[in-house]
């Protein structure tokens, strides 16, 4: 009974037979035994199956998987140092675009962004770039090579770093690289932010979330955590105190509910606080860790974005019978397409096109259950979706011990609370110069969550890479 | 070994000790003479005699302890004229001039002579007998105490000692019983329990195995005479100890001695071993069917292992702790034989019982108690000391003529006996008999003889505060009613003299008190609300005067009283400044001082410093 | 022996000689009250309870002490008695927390709490594990007491964790001496006593030397004996009352103890002695283990089957299919690895399957595991082909042995090292959690009950022994109930006895159960030296983080701590509170902020001590570390000069109030302070709080100090006397609920300051949203002050109580392994000292 589901063929040495190559399938946990368990689920590549697939790259003149990267990695750059064997510099040519390539490689949505612009996938399948990113980095992590690293020398500048999440590591990574002096503050008692207390261990193991912060810190990057900016020092504080300019990466973590009767209910919980639990708290290895789990039999996980997604798995991993409701189709859901698949393989129920309406609850004030609504879709709404309609007296009710609320996040309104003169928008988001994310106040830049509301790790690595440039040039004025 | 035998070497012996044509010296030294620096005073002696090469025809002697400890350390020269003279108070650098002025110059050295001890008075100073101190004073318990060297068995049996053993022997137990129960002996540990009859309860339970077991755990705060009588004269209780266990049928003894007594123990180790000598001890003593073997147990000073069933437990090798009675420990006592259990006192009367008769021992005392009493008197008296007095006897007549009268001629308030388990007396019964009915009736007790005088400077709720200080940290914890109430006791009265004492609080007191009297397991417990109710009965306009007044009348509560100083009596010789501890008083020479009420901590060094009268007390 | 006749009340009654007084009235249907008697203890005679009136008989004799006599005439009730028993049960209560019986509050206190609170020292009822099964209580309610005027005792006894199995709190004890005395009867020599005099007299070993080393065998009987909760199961002391007792055998060694399983809710809480008797007693490892192996995280729950690298989880039938595939497949002998410890029936099921496939049945005996001989031998035959499929009921073999067989199943209770290798797992119910009979080694065949149910899907491997049968085709095997099996089961060979009794002396425990080392199941265990696989990773994470400079604790439970942390003095403000962790494992809490230094960079926090977090933080000495410190948190509380402010705080709400009290009092208005607690030796910080306020007042639940009762009756009283402008509350949710009720009858404008669970306190998570006029507010970043008058309380005291069950699962992890193998004597002179 052993597994066959890998096959190493022979490198053919020339393009045309490197096009015949398939795309290289990541071995994965199976489903089966992964909803009982916490461990990742894609295994990684192998070093010969990784070389197999970066052979397939034919390094174009042109990459279109560049222009689709949010940080403009130098795709085909790494991928040949892969194909040729040298892992370690491969990982180096990541670093020079990105502080989080194990990271990056595990959670960016690169169906729809670099893999999506692959030459390759015009025809057949595109190169599976994201693997190959994640192959280089945990390869130097697993084997200890570091890559050299860019040396520039100190520019006396000084940078305060307010949140420790994916847009403020990228900051830091690409200004202490230039020769500045970055100092991070971080409110939780470890640094990582969302890829901490958000992503599960399943999809992005802490300990990789950990390297990549010491490896920071190696490049001298003083990160202060419990270190609340907004309670203590305020920005105007942070500017007064030295630095010569301050970055705001402090995310969307204010979490959104429904407001419907019984949303306070023993039971129901913000998906941030259940995967807080389960992730940064470590409530998954309860009691050893104190922070005591979600112990849930039938939960129901509100909402279709990649938190629900996380959410519900965590709770079908947590030993519950897990399901989705969702108010509009599979189709419109906004979660990476392998979380929907993952989750489903794993046998989380769908409810599509339901809408709760109530949660239900017994004398103790104790979630029995959600009652729904049926959708059916009617005219495309702005965002060019199909808008759910409520089917009359299709009420229904999904029973439910614990309720977890995936909805979405507004941004966290502890620094724009304590800094009147940075502007924000109706939404509480930090309003940010689209090209510099420069914010209303001079020296004050922001990026992530906290301009865009809540989206993806990239994405905030993305504006985290605009503003890290911004930053240098405004403090090499 | 016949008796005979043994009397006739033990006469050699003693003669040897009286010997006239030697230099004696014999000096107090028991605990409480050493304590007084008599090791020092006979090196001294030693230095000097070999000074003047006198050392070689002079004997020393260390004996037991007189019972005069307001005199320690003293001090009994012999000289080769026969005279003897008691000496008082003597300290190292007096040696040389009492042996100049004796031994060299066959006089006496006058300043610290006290009288003279030799059966032919003489003239120029009292005869011992004749001491107010001795006069009503019959000694038969402390017969040989201060007489004799109690590391000589000789000694003691020269004076008659075991022959009442020997005595005993002749006849059978139950007429020893008898003879015991004749003399009207009541047990000298407190509750007065006839002796005789207690034996016979032992006696007639059936049991292989038996024990006597004397009681040495002396623990009231204040009290040696069991101490003084083990370490002057051992062998008079375990003379004792042999009778009763012959009495009773068992062959072996303990004597319980707490181990705070090193010297008692020291002195019990070598009479036993002397006694193993003399054939007194071991199988078939002095050629009787009786055999007998002693073993000492050395207590860890828990106040509660003087009750007897806590001690058998102790010995045991159990936390020392009561247990209820019935079973008593005539039926089932040590290792659950039947078991008889006697104090130092008690025994030492014993031996002198079968030594001269009941009838003599009887000739003392009153009807109902009979015999003698030794009493440790303390406290406010001139003269503190170990006394031995008949039954009967009045208040006044150990009070003032024995102890002299109230110390610095202040006025007699009362008397506390029995130890932390009796009661206070007040003056007004000064003529009140004491045997054990007359304590009883004014709720006292007679406990094991502690005596403490009392005068008016002393507060009486201060003073059942100290008694309960004692019994809430001796409580062995096991019943609840002695446990928690000495705990509450001694709070509420810690309050009262505190001046936090509230009016309820008086009920609060005879509640608990008489729970614990009705409901403690063991005597401990049951009278350790004495003090403070018997102070309630007779003192509670004083009680009164700390709660509801805030004022300690007799000027003892620290917190309830403060300091001045009367400037139309001070003349500003600074000596209250000097004596105060803290600094709290001040002023220019000549000029009256002040005291200054914040850093004074009331302890009254300044009052006592001035001559003149000018500190008051309010 | 001959019949006695007495008459007790007027009754006459015959008795055999040598019966008690106690007993003869208790056969006569009377009831006298008694703490210390217990029927499987001799006489003692401590509590003095049982006090009775005997003609001719001076004073009070104790009955439980007194044997009967021919005609005795016995009185049990008389108003001198009665006087008597009231105040021995007064001043016994005086030296117990009793505000359980004194408190005014106390039953409405009960409907909110219908649990305790997991305190560390029980000072009150709402702290007490031991309330529903109080012998003191129910005592003192029979005797009809209403009354206690004596001010309580607290004797300020440390609290006792220093053993692997037990919490003690001496200050709860009555001194009854059950525990001693019971430990005396069954051990002869006893481990304890009571130690010390007066009012230290209390129970502890001799030389007040660590249970450890002080010849306890942890055999559980004092726990179970104690009627005052002094002593306690730390793993089962706040699981409640058992609701289910069963008499069954132990299972984990050959001794075969017969044992009183106790269980709640399906889940066993403890084997307990069967009786309090020589023979009864049991080892540690099963009166404190058997539980702990049960409920162990470590549990099989599901049958495995292995496909490529991975185990799959399956269900029974496609298991048995593969499994049966499996063995057919191995075509040569198969070894069944069978523990000795297994029931007979099991055994039985066991050989008579290895028959019917040919193969072979070794028996592992409790000490056999991968390094026994027996299975290297076993190791060979595999290497040479003889042995194609191994079967094994525990962890016998190694890892790399089992990989090479062609098939291996594993039926076990626990995870261990084979499931990297083993082609199949099944999950086995064992030891209460089955049924059927044991042979212990000395050839007594006991009864096997159930008294708990198994995790998951395991199930009694004689139902998977049966199953796995059929499907391999094999007959014989049909059995619906065990009592056919029973039947069957003949001349089995008893297990081999142990060398040494593990019940004799603590350091002879087995050290295996089913071949997995108990002592990685059962942490604590380490402290006997017992052998482990796992690494202690209870390792201090004590040296870094924030320097703790002071640790007190102030009054029982309640903590003072001094830490240094300057970016949260620079900006704290009244109201505002900090997130602590104390070590990296700790859960995040959150404490008010009582006061702060900002030059000196110090914050100083009231801690009370009611669960594991609070626990690790207590248990953190002056000079070591706490992990983390984050804050400071939540909205400042608005100081306005309105007046007359009334700050009223209970619990860690003394320390709470001092800030504001503080800053109310600068800002110029009249404060007054009133701060409430159990009873008069709970309260603290009076002088502090007295010179930051006008006026301070005090009230206790019994009454020992100030008013009797708490802020309600404060605030009611005080509003009588003078117009109170603002009104602030910090305490216990019942106690501000109860207050803020009043206050808004009596038309005073009140705060509060909300403490419900948070996870991050930075607005993150939503754990800690309250409903403030049917608004959904976070605690965190919209508190946590609020209008008193507008929380939904209800909504509030559920959710905080929303993890009672893992909170209570989370407690016994707070042993500190390295305390405690460094807590006897002292001697490995690592300095550590044990205070």
């Amino acid at each position: 009974m052993k597994s066959t589901n890998e096959s190493v063929s022979e490198v053919p040495q020339k393009a045309k037979g490197r096009v015949k190559i398939p795309r290289q399938p990541m071995p994965e946990q199976d489903p089966r035994r992964r909803r009982t368990n916490f461990e990742e689920v894609p295994r990684g590549y192998s070093e010969e199956v990784a070389m197999l697939e970066a052979s397939r790259c034919i390094q174009c003149k042109k990459p279109g998987c560049v222009q689709g990267c949010p940080v403009n990695i130098n795709i085909p750059a790494f991928i040949k140092e892969i194909a040729e064997g040298r892992f370690v510099q491969a990982l180096g040519k990541l670093k020079e675009y990105t502080a989080l390539p194990a990271v990056c490689g595990r959670v960016c949505p690169q169906e729809s962004q670099c893999e999506s612009r692959c030459i390759l996938g015009k025809k057949g399948e595109p190169v599976a770039i994201g693997r190959l990113e994640r192959f280089a980095a945990d390869y130097a992590r697993q084997n200890n090579g570091v890559p050299e690293n860019r040396h520039a020398s100190p520019t006396g500048k000084k940078i305060a770093v307010v949140g420790a999440g994916p847009a403020g590591i990228t900051v830091a990574g690409e200004l202490v690289s230039r020769g500045h002096e970055v100092v991070m503050y971080e409110a939780l008692h470890l640094a990582g932010g969302v890829l901490m207390y958000g992503i599960p261990q399943f999809r992005l193991p802490k300990e990789i979330v950990q390297y990549e912060i010491n490896s920071l810190k190696n490049q001298g990057v003083t990160i202060h955590t419990d270190y609340v900016i907004g309670k203590s020092e305020t920005v105007d504080q942070l500017l007064a105190m030295g630095f010569d300019a301050v970055f705001i990466g402090t995310g969307a973590g204010l979490p959104s509910f429904l407001g419907i009767e019984g949303e306070n209910a023993t039971g129901v919980f913000s998906a941030n606080e259940f995967l807080t639990r389960a992730n940064l708290m470590r409530a998954i290895d309860f009691p050893r860790f104190a922070t005591s789990p979600v112990q849930a039999h039938r939960a129901v996980t509100v909402g279709g974005g990649n938190v629900a997604m996380d959410a519900a798995r965590t709770a079908l991993r947590m030993g519950a019978e897990s399901t989705i409701v969702y108010r509009r189709s599979r189709e419109e859901m906004p979660a990476r397409g392998e979380e929907i698949h993952h989750a489903e393989e794993e046998g989380v129920n769908f409810h599509l096109l339901t809408n709760p309406v109530r949660i239900v609850t017994d004398e103790n004030n104790q979630v029995t259950g959600v009652e729904c609504l049926q959708m059916e879709l009617g005219e495309p709404d702005s965002s060019g979706r199909r808008r759910p309609v409520p089917v009359e007296g299709s009420e229904f009710i999904v029973p439910a011990d614990t309720v977890i609320i995936a909805i979405g996040n507004k941004p966290n309104p502890l620094v724009p609370q304590t800094s009147p003169e940075i502007q924000t928008s109706k939404w509480g988001t930090i309003l940010a110069n689209e090209e510099t994310m420069m914010t209303s106040k001079p020296g004050v830049f922001a990026a992530g969550d906290i301009v865009s509301g809540a989206a993806t790790v990239i994405s905030a690595m993305g504006q985290g890479k605009i503003a890290a440039g911004a930053i240098h040039s405004y403090l090499s004025k | 070994m016949s008796f005979q035998t043994i009397q006739q070497q033990a006469k050699t012996e003693w003669e040897l000790f009286d010997r006239p044509d030697r230099f004696r010296i014999l000096v107090g030294s028991a605990t409480c003479g050493r304590a007084a620096g008599s090791q020092e005073v006979i090196e001294k002696f030693r230095e000097e005699l070999a000074n003047r090469h006198l050392l070689a025809e002079t004997d020393i002697y260390e004996v037991g302890c007189l019972g005069l400890c307001y005199a320690e350390v003293l001090v009994e020269i012999q000289g080769k004229d026969g005279r003897r003279i008691l000496y008082q108070s003597v300290e190292p650098r007096r040696v040389a001039d009492l042996i100049d002025a004796q031994l060299v110059q066959g006089g006496i050295y006058e300043p610290l002579a006290m009288a003279c001890t030799q059966s032919e008075t003489d003239t120029s100073i009292p005869a011992f007998s004749d001491l107010e101190i001795m006069q009503s004073q019959v000694r038969i318990v402390l017969r040989n105490c201060g007489i004799i060297d109690p590391t000589n068995v000789e000694h003691y049996i020269a004076r008659g000692g075991y022959s009442g053993l020997a005595r005993a022997l002749q006849m059978s137990a139950d007429q020893v019983i008898e003879e015991i129960q004749q003399s009207g002996l009541r047990g000298r540990g407190g509750a007065g329990f006839p002796t005789g009859m207690k034996w016979s309860f032992a006696r007639r339970t059936e049991s292989d195995r038996k024990y006597v077991i004397c009681n040495a755990d002396e623990g009231d705060p204040g009290a040696f005479m069991d101490r003084s009588v083990l370490e002057g004269d051992p062998h008079a209780v375990l003379e004792g100890l042999l009778v009763a266990g012959y009495a009773i049928g068992a062959d072996t003894g303990y004597v319980y001695c707490r181990a705070e007594y090193p010297l008692a123990i020291e002195r019990l180790q070598q009479a036993i071993v002397q006694m193993h000598e003399k054939g007194l001890l071991g199988a078939n003593i002095l050629g009787s069917n009786f055999s007998f073997s002693i073993k000492i147990k050395k207590g860890a000073g828990a106040f509660v292992c003087g009750e007897e069933t806590s001690l058998m437990q102790s010995i045991e090798g159990k936390r020392g702790m009561p247990r209820s009675k019935p079973p008593f420990p005539a039926v089932s006592g040590l290792f659950e034989k039947p078991t008889n259990i006697n104090n130092v006192e008690t025994l030492a009367a014993v031996s002198a019982i079968m030594e001269k008769g009941a009838a003599w021992y009887a000739g003392y005392g009153t009807e109902k108690s009979r015999g003698t009493k030794t009493f440790a008197l303390a406290g406010k008296i001139t003269r503190t000391g170990l006394i031995e007095v008949p039954m009967g006897i009045s208040l006044r007549t150990i009070i003032e003529d024995i102890g002299g009268g109230v110390l610095d001629g202040k006025t007699f308030k009362a008397v506390q006996t029995g130890g932390p388990s009796g009661g206070c007396i007040p003056a007004q019964y000064i003529d009140l008999p004491v045997d054990y009915e007359h304590l009883a009736e004014v709720g006292s007790i007679m406990g094991s003889g502690g005596m403490i005088v009392i005068d008016e400077a002393s507060c009486m709720v201060d003073m059942a505060r100290y008694f309960l200080t004692f019994t809430e940290n001796e409580s062995c914890g096991k019943c609840v009613p002695c446990r928690m109430g000495t705990q509450h006791l001694l709070n509420i009265l810690t309050d009262i003299t505190q001046g936090k004492g509230k009016p309820e609080h008086l009920d609060t007191l005879r509640k608990i008190g008489a729970t614990m009297k009705n409901g403690s397991l063991c005597g401990l417990g049951q009278t350790a609300a004495n003090p403070v109710l018997t102070t309630l009965t007779h003192y509670e306009d004083e009680y009164l005067e700390h709660i509801d007044n805030l004022k300690c009348p007799a000027g003892a509560c620290r917190s309830l009283i403060h300091f001045s100083i009367d400037a139309a009596q001070c003349t500003g010789c600074g000596a209250c400044s000097r004596a105060c501890p803290v600094d709290a008083i001040s002023g220019t020479r000549k000029e009256p001082h002040a005291i200054d009420q914040q850093t004074c901590i009331c302890c009254g060094s300044c009052r006592d410093a001035c001559k003149f009268e000018a500190v008051l007390v309010s | 022996m001959s019949i006695i006749s007495l008459t007790i009340d007027g009754l006459d009654i015959e008795v055999q000689e040598g019966t008690t007084v106690l007993q003869a009235a208790r056969k006569a249907g009377l009831s006298i009250p008694t703490i210390c008697d217990h029927k499987d203890l001799s006489p003692y005679g401590a509590c003095r309870m049982c006090v009775v009136e005997i003609e001719g008989v001076r004073g009070f004799p104790t009955s439980c002490t007194t044997p009967v006599t021919p005609g005795m005439q016995v009185t049990t009730q008389s108003e001198q008695l009665s006087t008597l028993r009231n105040c021995t049960l007064e001043l016994m209560f005086s030296g117990h927390p009793n505000s359980c019986l004194k408190c005014p509050h106390r039953e409405l206190c009960e409907e909110e709490r219908p649990q305790a609170t997991k305190a560390a020292r029980t000072t009150r009822c709402g702290f007490c594990a031991n309330r529903d099964e109080c012998e003191l209580r129910e005592m003192a309610l029979d005797s009809g007491l209403n009354e206690l005027d004596l001010p309580t005792i607290y004797s300020a006894h440390k609290l006792e964790r220093d053993d692997p199995f037990m919490d003690r709190d001496y200050n709860l004890c009555v001194l009854c001496g059950r525990c001693w005395r019971i430990c005396e009867k069954i051990h002869g020599k006893p481990a304890i006593n009571i130690i010390h005099r007066g009012k230290w007299a209390r129970i502890g070993t001799a030389f007040d030397k660590s249970h450890l080393d002080s010849g306890c065998v942890f055999c559980g009987a004092c726990v179970d004996i104690c009627p005052t909760g002094t002593l306690t199961d730390r793993f089962a002391r706040w699981q409640g009352k058992p609701d289910q007792s069963v008499a069954t055998t132990c299972q984990l060694c050959p001794q075969g103890c017969s044992v009183q399983a106790q269980s709640k809710d399906g889940q066993l809480q403890a084997y307990t002695m069967p009786g309090f008797d020589k023979e009864d007693r049991l080892c540690l490892l099963g009166r404190f283990g058997a539980a702990q192996i049960l409920s162990s995280s470590k549990r099989i729950t599901r049958p495995l089957v292995r496909e490529g690298d991975d185990l799959i989880p399956v269900d029974w039938d496609y298991a048995y299919q593969t499994i049966s595939q499996g063995l057919l497949d191995a075509n040569g002998t198969t070894v069944f690895l069978i523990s000795e410890t297994t029931s007979r029936e099991e055994r039985y099921l066991y050989a008579r399957l290895a028959s019917s496939v040919q193969g072979l049945l070794l028996s592992c005996t409790t000490e056999a595991g991968p390094d026994d001989p027996k299975i290297q031998e076993l190791a060979a035959s595999i290497e040479q082909g003889k042995v194609k499929a191994v079967v094994t009921n525990g962890f016998f073999i190694s890892k790399e042995i089992l990989n090479k067989t062609a098939f291996s199943l594993v039926i076990d209770c626990m995870e261990s090292e084979l499931l990297e290798t083993a082609q199949a797992v099944l999950p086995a119910a064992v030891l209460c959690e089955t049924q059927g009979s044991y042979r212990s080694a000395d050839g007594t065949v006991k009864q096997l009950r159930q008294c708990s149910q198994a995790p998951g899907d395991a199930r009694p491997e004689w139902q998977i022994v049966c199953s796995l049968a059929q499907s391999l085709g094999k007959e014989g095997f049909e059995f619906d109930v065990l009592d056919a099996v029973t039947r069957l089961v003949d001349n089995d060979a008893p297990p081999a006895a142990l060398e040494k009794d593990p019940r004799e002396n603590s350091r002879e425990i087995v050290t295996r159960f089913r071949g997995h080392y108990v002592a990685d199941i059962v942490p604590s265990l380490a402290a006997f030296d017992v052998p482990v696989t796992l690494a202690n990773d209870a390792g201090d994470g004590r040296k870094k983080g924030f320097a703790l400079l002071e640790k007190q604790e102030i009054v029982p439970n309640m903590h003072f701590l001094t830490i240094e942390a300057p970016q949260v003095a620079r900006f704290a403000q009244p109201g505002q509170f900090a997130i602590l962790m104390a070590r990296e494992t700790s859960e995040r809490s959150p404490f008010t902020l009582v006061d702060w230094d900002k030059e000196q960079g110090t914050i100083s926090l009231v801690i009370e001590e009611v669960g594991r977090s609070s626990r690790e933080l207590a248990s953190l000495r002056a000079g070591e570390h706490i992990a983390h410190v984050s804050g400071p948190l939540g909205l400042p509380m608005t100081i306005e000069n309105t007046g007359t402010v009334f700050l009223g705080g209970g619990c860690y709400g003394i320390g709470a109030i001092y800030p504001l009290a503080r800053a109310f009092k600068e800002a110029g208005n009249r404060v007054i302070c009133a701060i409430e607690a159990a009873s008069s030796y709970l309260l603290y910080r009076q002088d502090e709080l007295a010179e930051v306020c006008d006026h301070l007042l005090v009230g206790t639940k019994d009454g020992s100090l100030g008013i009797h009762g708490g802020i309600a009756e404060i605030v009611s009283a005080i509003s009588k006397q003078e117009q109170i402008d603002q009104c602030v509350i910090i305490g216990c949710t019942f106690m501000m609920r109860m207050v803020t009720k009043l206050t808004k009858s009596l038309n005073i404008p009140t705060q509060v300051a909300l403490n419900p669970i948070m996870v991050d306190g930075t607005g993150m998570c939503g754990a800690c949203r309250v409903s403030i006029d049917n608004q959904t507010q976070f605690a965190c970043v919209d508190g946590p002050i609020f209008d008193g008058h507008s929380v939904d309380w209800d909504e509030l005291a559920l959710r905080r109580s929303a993890y009672r069950r893992q909170e209570v699962q989370a407690l016994p992890q707070t042993v500190d392994l390295n305390a405690l193998m460094h807590s006897h004597s002292g001697g490995c002179g690592c300095g550590r000292k044990n205070d």
